[in-house]
């Protein structure tokens, strides 16, 4: 009966067959470009505003409006600690190892203050 | 005190959405063999497809996947390259959820009378592999037929 039918392949399982190791592993890097820039995009597109109007909000040109949302941007932290500012949100990065290497070091917006704190210390 | 946030680290893809038809990968063989490109096409390919798994029809607002005038329901998603690579794709629903069905690929190429060319033979393709999936399909690892 299925034999009738075209079965149809995952395109991720081809994506994987073009990458070598050393590319699986800057996936990971790819993935957080991707994510920010997404979160970026997204917080524009639900506001319904154009690349001109963010890059007002933001105080930049919409060309790196533009980056900004292309996926492919290497970001300093400095670039988002000010989007974050801007934009009302709260940066966090986070290192995530054996439990005594833990350390966290992040921006509220909402509370205006810059912390360095460990995920154990919040708990 | 400081709120614990949002910890930024990889996603894990809703890899179900994005599927192939079973001769796009001899399109992809055919113009990325011997090119040298297959690298820095895995990684263009990876990030446009992460964006329309993310976005689905959203991402038509980009400048890189451009809804074909000629024919209904077709997307062309364009890369930017030494080669102009280009894939032809559809949306779908499939089993309560809309699919991505990458249709096939080809190199477009650089005069205009060739690009034009290059261009309608992809369509007709797409055309013609879009009327088999309509005929009826099933998604590898999942039962049951559409």
């Amino acid at each position: 009966m299925n034999d009738k039918f075209l079965k149809l392949k995952n395109a991720w399982d081809i994506f994987d067959r073009y990458c070598d190791e050393p590319m699986k592993e800057r996936v990971e890097l790819y993935d957080i470009y991707y994510e920010i820039s997404t979160k970026i995009y997204d917080y524009r597109i639900s506001r319904g505003w154009s690349q001109k109007k963010l890059a007002e909000v933001l105080g930049i040109t919409q060309a790196m409006v533009s980056k900004l949302e292309s996926g492919e941007y290497n970001y300093t932290i400095e670039q988002l600690w000010k989007i974050s500012k801007k934009l009302g949100w709260t940066l966090n990065v986070s290192f995530d190892g054996a439990c005594e290497d833990s350390y966290s070091v992040g921006y509220n917006a909402e509370s205006q203050i810059e912390s360095n704190i460990s995920p154990t210390e919040i708990a | 005190m400081a709120k614990l946030c949002k910890v930024y680290y990889p996603i894990e893809f809703n890899s179900n959405r994005i599927y192939v038809h079973p001769k796009f990968e001899d399109d992809m063989k055919k113009i990325l063999e011997k090119s040298g490109l297959k690298k820095g096409f895995a990684e263009n390919l990876r990030q446009k497809l992460y964006f329309i798994e993310k976005d689905m029809h959203c991402s038509t607002k980009t400048r890189w996947l451009e809804k074909l005038r000629e024919e209904e329901g077709l997307y062309s998603i364009k890369f930017k390259m030494i080669k102009n690579i280009r894939i032809i794709c559809m949306f779908k629903d499939a089993s309560r959820r809309e699919i991505v069905i990458l249709l096939c690929g080809f190199e477009e190429k650089n005069s205009k009378n060739k690009s034009r060319d290059s261009y309608d033979k992809g369509i007709e393709k797409a055309i013609k592999r879009k009327k088999e999936i309509e005929r009826g399909f099933i998604l590898e690892g999942e039962d049951g037929d559409e």
